[in-house]
């Protein structure tokens, strides 16, 4: 009789492990398409079989196990990160791209050119009123392109300004869900076998790895602690340190719930990239530009005040700007009029050899051994060069993510077993293809050795 | 362009899309890709050698469309190199990982290595 009613519960103990096994299964077709959901596994033990002692035998069903690999969600949320930074900083640099236009027939370039032209054809006809009116709109011309250009970069500050804004409190309201998502796994431990709650979970920390860097701990309790840049606490528990960004001054700055600096701790995502391009790329660009603009304000006004006028006057300025930190923003023509010109020099009333000098600016070496269209070339392929290589690194650094996503799905799908079995295999595939593509490269350097 | 310049173009051709095709495929590393992977990888060194032998014989010096050929494959090569060293990184890590939780430590402290159960067949 009791071998029979310890069957009966080892039956018993069965219909409830298939039972849970079925509301696993169903959990993971109900969630196949949940974004964060991994597959879960229900893991079985073998129970005791010893009759007369009541232990019944059969299998029962040990805790419901996410088989996700907290290692490959790291992978995961590490590449996000990475991919997220240079796509945003490529996005970035596309919308001022357009700003430093290197065919020299338009914008700055173009604007430039037409001023030493102008001046060009001012040498044939030194005292024409109509080639000296020339000369002053074509100064105009270009003192309103720098104007333009500096605008539109501190436009593109502007906008990333508010970009930061955005992503702080993106980041703010994502920690906040976390939060929640903490509560409840303190209220009652059986919320760490929720599927929904643990795809919940990681949806938002993938999401938050796009913004920025950060560690997350998972503790005992199912509760997740949040560290920015693997340092500022955002979230421990129930408590969350809210973030907060200050972009009023002339470098944006991201402060922690004390309203300390932690600027330096973002390395990764998009708000790193938001803050490389308003602190630095925008700034450096910018003082380039006044650099030019002071340049050529300064070059040109000092060989026109050598000179003298129509009147035999000494030579008036025809540039003028605020200070040279603000050249650009603020470079515009003098009240000067086209009598006051000087085309000559002081040795040479009357002639063309100011103008002649003036002609000599524009191929003369300036600015770090460049003359101006040179310098302003230079700082045009900086641009290409920097959009150029954050395309390249972002369809790169989508291909690692993507392989670390298919891994990932790998970790949840694979057993440890194989998973072991595997590695041994992996390690010679890879160091054999490793081998063989630096048998490619080296091939290829030869080739383009011998080509060059 | 002379015939040979002509068929050193094509293995170049033919070798990138070897290596677009691995690149490609590395995205899933699994077992089997990576076998393939080497074995197109073999095929692209062998479509590269008429190339790298034109290029030795001098006759395709200086030719823009062979530096921009080359160039391209290099670039394709590196993305293929970044992936393999990101799958075997994620591989390597997650090795010491499960070594850690399954065996435990070395007597150094470092993670042991998870060893694959031993087989043996008979046959005969």
């Amino acid at each position: 009789m009791a071998g029979f009613l310890s069957s009966l519960g080892a039956t018993a103990n069965a219909l409830r492990v298939f039972e849970k096994a079925l509301t696993v299964t169903q959990n993971n077709v109900a969630n196949a398409s949940t974004p964060g959901f991994a597959k879960q596994t229900l893991y079985l033990e073998a129970v005791p079989f010893a009759p007369d002692l009541g232990l019944p035998g059969g299998v029962r069903a040990a805790r419901v196990e996410s088989a996700r690999q907290e290692y490959a969600e790291r992978a995961v949320q590490v590449r996000q990160s990475i991919y997220s930074r240079s796509e945003e900083t490529a996005a970035a640099l596309s919308r001022i791209e357009a700003l430093f236009d290197v065919s020299g027939e338009a914008g700055l370039p173009g604007a430039l050119t037409a001023l030493f032209t102008s001046i060009s054809s001012w040498s044939i006809a030194p005292n024409d009123t109509v080639a000296r009116q020339t000369v002053l709109e074509r100064a105009r011309d270009l003192a309103g392109r720098f104007r333009e250009a500096a605008a539109a970069l501190a436009d593109a500050s502007f906008q990333t300004s508010t970009q930061i804004q955005n992503t702080v409190s993106g980041i703010n309201s994502l920690v906040a869900r976390v939060r929640e998502l903490n509560v409840l796994y303190r209220q009652d431990v059986r919320n760490l076998e929720d599927p929904a709650l643990d795809a919940r979970l990681h949806d938002a920390l993938e999401q938050l790895a796009e913004y920025a860097d950060f560690t997350a701990l998972r503790h005992e309790d199912g509760s997740v602690t949040i560290l920015l840049g693997g340092q500022t606490p955002l979230l421990v528990g129930d408590q969350q340190f809210e973030l907060s960004a200050d972009t009023s001054g002339a470098q944006a700055s991201i402060l922690d719930a004390a309203g300390r600096d932690i600027t330096s701790q973002i390395s990764q995502g998009r708000l790193a990239a938001q803050l490389a391009f308003r602190n630095q790329t925008v700034p450096g660009l910018l003082a380039e530009l006044n650099r030019l603009a002071a340049a050529i304000a300064d070059r040109i006004n000092a060989t026109l005040e050598a000179g003298l006028d129509r009147q035999g006057q000494p030579g008036a300025a025809l540039f003028a700007y605020d200070a040279p930190e603000l050249a650009a923003a603020t470079l515009r023509v003098t009240e000067i009029g086209p009598e006051e010109l000087a085309a000559a020099t002081a040795s040479a009333p009357g002639g063309n050899g100011n103008v002649l000098a003036l002609m000599e600016l524009a191929e003369s070496p300036e600015l770090d051994g460049f003359s101006f269209v040179g310098f302003y070339g230079t700082l045009a392929r900086r641009v290409g060069t920097l959009l150029e290589d954050a395309r390249q690194d972002s369809a790169q650094h989508e291909q690692m993510l993507l392989q670390a996503r298919w891994l990932r799905e790998q970790a949840s799908s694979v057993s440890l077993d194989e998973e072991a079995a595997r590695l041994i295999q992996f390690q010679r595939s890879y160091e054999a293809a490793a081998k063989m593509i630096r048998a490619i490269d080296e091939l290829l350097e030869t080739v383009l050795g011998l080509v060059q | 362009m002379s015939s040979a310049e002509a068929a050193a173009l094509a293995g170049a051709a033919a070798a990138r899309q070897r290596l677009d095709l691995v690149r490609r495929s590395l995205l899933t590393p699994g077992p089997q890709v990576l076998e393939r992977a080497l074995e197109e990888l073999e095929a692209a060194q062998q479509a590269l050698e008429p190339l790298a032998s034109a290029c030795r014989r001098g006759r395709a010096e200086g030719t823009g469309a062979v530096r921009e050929t080359v160039g391209e494959l290099r670039r394709e090569a590196r993305w293929i190199a970044a992936l393999l060293e990101h799958a075997a990184a994620w591989h390597r890590e997650w090795a010491c990982l499960l070594g850690a939780l399954t065996c435990g430590y070395t007597p150094q402290g470092e993670p042991a290595r998870p060893a694959p159960a031993p087989s043996l067949s008979l046959e005969g």
